[in-house]
């Protein structure tokens, strides 16, 4: 378990990130949204041991990384926005290295090696020099890195930077695979409708202030809590229409075609499930609604000005 | 007795498994790329020395056992200076490179995020940085074996001259790993580096033609041509013993090379507190003992009957500059900007048992302590007539110095935001502390003011025992200085209130930065207003 309690940092009077607040379970996957500058890194830095912070902490299944940074760096793997990886090494030395620095038993080490290079399809690149891989592969490698001494919590700052849509598929299938192991996986990116398809938690930071944390749909809906709603029918839409008036849940009714009625409409998922079974009832030839799309990049926009530190 | 081999053996346990040396002894000797060089270097040495013996010790016509010795001991001389010039040029490259380029490469950052002491990192790079030059010294005994003939040099010289080279190397490397440990461009750093090698070799081969004798003169040993010159089996006299040399000069090099391993440390991970105190607590460890040597140089001259002049030449001057300058360089390259000053905790409590365990971070509290005992250690020395009286200035003058430094360097740090400048502005001002009042001690000197006086208001000449009160004087007021820097509070903001905003909605983003000016309200509040 991740608590983060009022991270503050200051740099001088500046003040980088301002009491930064939040909690992750073990098997969640929390995505950090903010444009260039706004604290993301500054954030990640500091819950990874790498910067003091002014004020405030964080604690790792309990361990505060203030008081206890050593003990805290043995339970986490970071992976920064740079590769960090040597030319002139073999891919297992380099694995081997860092297994050793961690200080993982010296007996296991070829085991652990294996485990990780299979887990990031890695395996048949194990004797080769870490120069020859494509960038896909030295950026798996540097997550099998951070793999390699069996961290709870995973930093990843910016992992999808650079990679073709391929390669960010796997990346995305592999941070699955580690959060259903029980990890914590904190991802940052600028690829938000990502974010959106394997993160079960965001929160959005600007200027060093966390806007909003909390579950996708939940956030969605706390932003935008009217969603534009398209009915399609088989005809009969106006008087579909005045049928929908009536509802307490619809607002701003717009009739499109004689086959489509476009509406806002403020509800749960159960209570627009239920108006269509009313529909339906009614003796609607209802074909299909649709959700006017309104995702993740569209919640960044609303609640964010663009301003940067 | 077991427990200490217990000891070794752990600790010899430790260096062979050290994730760093094994990570680079795979980088390093891997392929045909060592081997090259080592055999290029063998045939080489081979070459120049079956061509000295064929045509100075064949042809040469030397037939008497004495001539040919002579010539022995000179070949000998020749690739023992040709193998210091390596001692010299290639841990010390090594070392130079090797933090800094981690650093470059972004690497270093992995590295201390590991659970790893900075140290281990650092013993791994030594050995790393040493291993090549200790293979090559190893590898050019069978070709020195030659100059055992007839008696040329000993065996026990051949083989205490490499044991010291070995050590040298490592001293060496560790100067370059200090220099790197704190510089981000490899360029700087191995200009750095080579200085520190100089400086080295400078006081090695200043000892070891000085005239004066005692255990100082282990000093020696910190050259390799010094060490060639002055050979290794020279007794140093430390009080009633006598150490062989090359014993002493392991000593040293090994005292050397543990002084600025501490200092690399806290560039490695500045955020370690620990760290921190124990690199300035060997500061600290450093002063006395240059203060202490300064008096035991003093006291040895005084009775000379040239002491004005034979003093500076033979002792307080170069133990003052090596001393001072080495305590300089620390604190200058400690120095920080804002940036990274901020991450130290201001923790000021005062916590006993912490600071005997080790487990405080109060470097304030702990300097306290320190300077507290050495106080109350002069006192006491002082009432019960074991210190004389002239030495307690001088004393109190060595602590005072290191923390008027210390107090410039945290003056300047909080004042500047980036590191380089937090250095250079700490040179300048450490130096014009001590240069100004020289100038003006010059400039009185040419109006024929008496020479005490002169010395006594000359910031170094007055640690003169002739002039005993003057080095009190002058610590108290660096005393002074420190704590006036130490506690001087920054008041001035160094850019006016201002927001920057990136417009983002055309297809270049404008970047547009808004300076505040304050206004005063009706009702007497200052407020920001955007210009």
């Amino acid at each position: 378990m991740l608590e983060v309690i009022d991270l503050h940092k200051n740099y001088g009077k500046f003040a980088a990130v301002k009491g930064v607040s939040f909690e992750l379970m073990p098997g969640d996957v929390f995505g950090f949204i903010g444009s260039n500058g706004a604290g993301k890194t500054t954030t990640i830095r500091m819950i990874a041991t790498l910067l003091e912070p002014t004020a405030g902490t964080a604690r790792l299944n309990g361990i505060d990384i203030v008081k206890n940074p050593m003990a805290v760096r043995t339970m986490l793997g970071y992976m920064p926005d740079f590769f960090g990886l040597y030319d002139d090494i073999k891919v297992w030395e380099y694995l081997d290295y860092f297994a050793r620095l961690y200080r993982v038993k010296r007996q296991s080490i070829p085991d652990k090696i294996d485990e990780v290079l299979s887990l990031t399809n890695l395996g048949i690149k194990r004797n080769d020099y870490v120069q020859h891989l494509s960038r896909g592969m030295q950026q798996r490698l540097c997550l099998a890195r951070c793999l390699v001494h069996d961290p709870s919590l995973l930093l990843l700052d910016e992992p999808a930077s650079g990679l073709d849509p391929r390669a960010r598929a796997e990346l995305k299938d592999l941070i699955a695979a580690l959060a259903s192991q029980g990890k914590i996986v904190i991802v940052s990116s600028h690829i938000l409708p990502e974010l959106a398809d394997f993160c079960n938690k965001v929160g959005i930071i600007e200027r060093g202030d966390l806007l909003e944390f909390g579950g996708v749909d939940e956030i969605v809906n706390r932003v935008r809590p009217e969603r534009t709603l398209r009915l399609h029918l088989l005809e009969r839409s106006t008087e579909a229409a005045q049928w929908l008036e009536a509802s307490e849940h619809v607002h701003g009714l717009l009739v499109g075609t004689t086959h489509e009625v476009r509406f806002k409409f403020r509800g749960s998922m159960i209570e627009q499930a239920e108006m269509v079974t009313g529909l339906v009832h009614a003796g609607f030839g209802v074909v299909g609604l649709k959700d006017e799309l309104f995702d993740l990049e569209d919640v960044f926009l609303q609640i964010t000005t663009g301003a940067v530190n | 007795m077991p427990n200490v081999l217990h000891w070794f053996a752990d600790r010899w346990q430790g260096l062979m498994n050290n994730p760093t040396a094994i990570r680079d002894s795979r980088i390093q000797m891997r392929g045909r790329k060592g081997t090259t060089v080592i055999s290029i270097y063998l045939v080489l040495m081979i070459s120049i020395v079956l061509y000295f013996y064929q045509t100075m010790v064949l042809r040469g016509g030397a037939t008497d056992p004495a001539g040919l010795q002579d010539l022995l001991r000179n070949l000998y001389r020749l690739i023992m200076g040709a193998l210091g010039a390596t001692v010299c040029l290639v841990p010390t490259m090594m070392g130079a490179f090797s933090v800094v380029m981690e650093r470059s490469r972004r690497t270093l950052e992995l590295i201390t995020l590991a659970p790893i002491r900075p140290h281990e990192y650092l013993v791994g790079k030594l050995v790393s940085s040493t291993r090549f030059t200790s293979v090559l010294l190893l590898a050019g005994l069978p070709a020195l074996a030659i100059t055992l003939a007839i008696g040329g040099a000993t065996p026990l010289d051949l083989i205490t001259t490499i044991i010291l080279y070995v050590s040298q190397a490592i001293t060496f490397a560790s100067v370059g790993l200090y220099v790197s440990s704190f510089l981000r461009n490899p360029i700087l750093s191995i200009v750095f580096s080579g200085m520190g090698i100089f400086c080295l070799n400078w006081i090695g081969l200043g000892v070891r033609y000085s005239e004066n004798t005692g255990w100082w003169h282990a000093l020696t040993y910190l050259s390799p041509f010094a060490t060639m010159e002055s050979g290794t089996g020279l007794l140093m006299p430390f009080g009633p013993i006598g150490i062989p040399g090359w014993i002493a000069g392991l000593g040293v090099n090994a005292l050397v090379t543990l002084i600025f391993l501490s200092q690399a440390a806290p560039g490695i991970d500045p955020t370690d507190a620990t760290l921190v105190r124990r690199s300035r607590l060997v500061q600290l460890g450093l002063t006395v003992t240059g203060t202490l040597a300064m008096l035991v140089m003093g006291a040895q001259s005084f009775g000379q009957s040239d002491y004005p002049l034979n003093s500076p030449n033979n002792g307080i001057g170069i133990v003052a500059s090596v001393f001072g300058g080495i305590i300089g360089l620390f604190m200058v390259l400690g120095a920080r900007g804002d940036d990274d000053h901020a991450r130290y905790r201001a923790d000021q409590k005062f916590n006993i048992r912490e600071i005997l365990t080790g487990q405080a971070s109060t470097l304030y509290a702990y300097g306290l302590l320190h300077y507290g005992i050495v106080v109350a250690g002069l006192l006491v020395g002082a009432l019960a007539g074991w210190l004389p009286t002239p030495h307690i200035g001088p004393l109190l003058y060595g602590f005072a110095f290191i923390t008027m430094m210390r107090g410039i360097v945290e003056f300047v740090s909080k004042r500047t935001e980036s590191v380089k400048s937090a250095r250079a502005l700490s040179l300048v001002w450490i130096a014009g502390m001590v240069l100004v009042p020289s100038v003006l001690v010059g400039l009185m000197s040419t109006s024929g003011d008496s020479a005490d006086r002169l010395l006594a208001l000359h910031p170094v000449l007055a640690l003169d025992p002739r002039v005993p009160w003057a080095s009190f004087g002058w610590g108290m007021l660096f005393l002074l200085v420190g704590y006036l820097f130490k506690t001087a509070r920054v008041k001035s903001q160094k850019l006016p209130a201002h927001i920057t905003t990136v417009d983002i909605s055309g297809e270049t983003p404008i970047i547009r930065t808004d300076f505040l000016s304050p206004i005063r309200t009706e009702d007497g509040d200052e407020q920001h207003l955007a210009n």
